[in-house]
């Protein structure tokens, strides 16, 4: 398009511009402070309603009581004067949505945050939305592949299910959503990171290096950062799956990450006791559950005939010396469609992501397992299973029978299978052939030091030698042909790899 | 105790007034219980409530008329006529003069604001071209 044309379209619209009388209803600050604003007039105003402020900040209603209206205010409000009007914008909160989004940083409000030109979008979606009800549901039955053995094997995800990932501090909860939406590349599945109460430093940290992996190219990253008003922290996750449900309503299929959930009940607990809510346990308000509750509940996997497509939530919770049994954990544990439970002893131990596998579960997300998955997967759960039991039972004696002994070395290595490095996806077929190699033996002669340099020898091999048989079982396939040709391919590995 | 607001006492002490042949006495106990109570320093408020239920009882609507130029006398009875028939009440209107809106005029009638100022409709100019294509 040449300047000529861009300047005569831009006339065309300015020419065309009526000039008309703005009607609005006022009313007036009485107090404001830490965020929230009590309001005297506004009496048509309704919940969740945006409201402008004199400075051109916008708030947004939440208290509606009979004589004044309280709403929080959506950025600065160090500048709003008692006494100074409030006009009413007739328009719920909303945020712009778009498909130019993709591969911005932008803030809850969907304002960009990364320094580049200003988002475009003609439409706006409601950040409070009821949740789709049964009817417009089907079953969840794609799977989200996360990359990571341990949960792809044992606590796998399907497309419409909300996993929680749960752990104290640096145990490496962000590092697994980072390392899922990495993944996602050729998937088709956009990806939302809703970052609540983070340091900018460390959002900074995942948007470079979701840059250098080119995860940006189809993930969105909203951020709400510490720094942030308490206000922007409550709404961010509901802005991110409104801009999720925008891609839903298009048939397409969404991961949104929530980082985290924790820091979000804290943001809620302040807005709430300003607006002098009662507290309740843990002086939280009343309506904590509700609040995560009707945000989880918005994933979900559509049906056909609704349109399909679906949401995907990982909700993030920081626990504090582990106890899972505190308030914000118990609830969101109960919401969820299972946890990723992760454990700073494991990660001390080295066994990284520091997943604990007994106390991890998955509800729904077996169904959505490919085949070869699911045959090698089940083995691997027992077995682990036993050799914990063995390994405390083993501490005691020395003399142990050779079936014992065995066992022992054999969950030895299956632990080490499923140890992985951050930011190292690995596909479906990879996984499948690792652990089906440990788990029928054919590690047993590695020493427990080399079985992950065995592992990466033998997926280059088979990259290099049947590829036609990886993208095989990366497709689903495991009739007992295939599963043939993969325990020779195997055999022939270790010929070569021995020498 | 649950929380009293200025606009529940005011209504009240409304009431006592209009069924009350004492009102100074009625004034009286107000301000000694506002005083008992700790409200005082809603007493600003309760004006400002009584005020409106006051107009509202006489039939008064208040409104506000700003204008980037002076208003004169004239254009002041223009418009308060203009509200009057519009809204069907008698009306109190209060003049302002505001540069800053360029051009154009702002009415206020009670809560609810038309703004025809040269100010606003640049400022959505501004917007509209800002999200033009």
């Amino acid at each position: 398009m040449d300047k000529e044309k861009i300047l005569d379209s831009l006339k065309q619209h300015i020419s065309s511009f009526a000039a008309t009388v703005d009607k609005a209803e006022v009313g007036t600050v009485i107090e404001v402070g830490d965020g929230v604003a009590k309001l005297s007039g506004l009496t048509q105003a309704v919940a969740d309603e945006m409201i402008e402020f004199a400075n051109g900040a916008y708030g947004v209603v939440l208290n509606l009581e009979s004589e004044q209206v309280g709403a929080m205010v959506l950025g600065d409000f160090s500048t709003i004067r008692e006494g100074e009007t409030v006009k009413r914008t007739n328009r719920i909160l909303s945020v712009p949505v778009s498909d130019a989004l993709i591969g911005r940083v932008v803030n809850p409000l969907g304002m960009p945050l990364d320094g580049k030109a200003a988002i475009s979008s003609k439409e706006f979606y409601p950040v409070e939305r009821i949740a789709p009800g049964v009817i417009q549901r089907q079953k969840v039955d794609q799977p989200v592949q996360t990359g990571i053995k341990a949960i792809d094997a044992m606590i796998p995800i399907g497309r419409g299910q909300r996993e929680l990932i749960i752990g104290d501090r640096q145990t490496g909860k962000t590092a697994i959503a980072i390392d899922a939406i990495i993944n996602q590349k050729g998937k088709d599945l956009i990806c939302i990171y809703v970052a609540i109460g983070q340091k900018e430093s460390k959002t900074a940290r995942i948007v470079a290096k979701l840059q250098e992996t080119g995860a940006m190219d189809y993930t969105i990253v909203v951020n709400a950062p510490a720094s942030s008003p308490a206000s922007l922290q409550y709404i961010a996750p509901y802005a991110g799956v409104a801009i999720a449900e925008f891609f839903m309503d298009q048939g397409k299929d969404v991961l949104v990450v929530y980082d985290d959930l924790s820091k979000h009940a804290w943001a809620y607990r302040q807005i709430s006791l300003i607006l002098r809510r009662p507290p309740g346990r843990e002086a939280y308000p009343g309506d904590i559950f509700y609040a995560h509750s009707r945000l989880l509940e918005r994933a979900n996997r559509r049906a056909k005939e609704f349109g399909g497509g679906s949401i995907t939530a990982l909700p993030i919770i920081e626990t504090q010396a582990g106890d899972v049994s505190a308030y914000i954990p118990t609830n969101v544990i109960s919401i969820t469609d299972g946890q990723i439970y992760l454990e700073s002893d494991l990660f001390y131990q080295g066994i990284r992501p520091a997943l604990n596998v007994g106390l991890s579960v998955s509800r729904v997300g077996s169904a959505a397992q490919l085949k070869p998955m699911k045959k090698v997967a089940g083995k691997l759960r027992l077995d682990l299973a036993q050799y914990r039991e063995l390994a405390a039972f083993a501490q005691f004696g020395s003399d142990l029978d050779e079936a014992t002994k065995k066992q022992l070395e054999r969950g030895k290595r299956t632990i080490e299978i499923l140890k992985q490095d951050q930011y190292q996806p690995a596909s479906v077929a990879h996984q499948v052939l690792a652990i089906y190699a440990v788990s029928n033996g054919f590690m047993d002669d590695v020493e427990v030091d080399s079985v992950r340099r065995f592992e990466n020898e033998m997926t280059e091999y088979v990259d290099q030698s049947a590829r036609e048989l990886v993208e095989k079982v990366e497709s689903g396939d495991w009739s007992d042909e295939t599963a043939d040709k993969v325990k020779k391919l195997i055999e022939d590995f270790k010929q070569v790899w021995s020498k | 105790m649950k929380r009293v607001s200025p606009g529940q006492l005011a209504r009240q002490l409304f009431k006592a007034l209009e069924s009350s042949q004492e009102q100074d006495l009625v004034i009286q106990v107000f301000a000694e219980q506002l005083v008992r109570h700790r409200l005082r320093r809603h007493l600003p408020q309760i004006l400002r409530a009584l005020e409106t239920l006051l107009d509202e009882k006489e039939g008064l609507v208040k409104a506000k008329f700003t204008s980037p130029v002076e208003v004169t006398n004239h254009l002041k009875k223009q418009v308060e006529q203009a509200v009057s028939q519009a809204v069907g009440k008698r009306v109190e209107l209060e003049t302002h003069q505001d540069q800053d809106l360029l051009g154009g005029a702002v009415l206020k009638i009670g809560d609810t604001v038309y703004d025809a100022s040269i100010r606003t409709q640049l400022a959505k100019l501004k917007l509209s071209v800002e999200n033009y294509g």
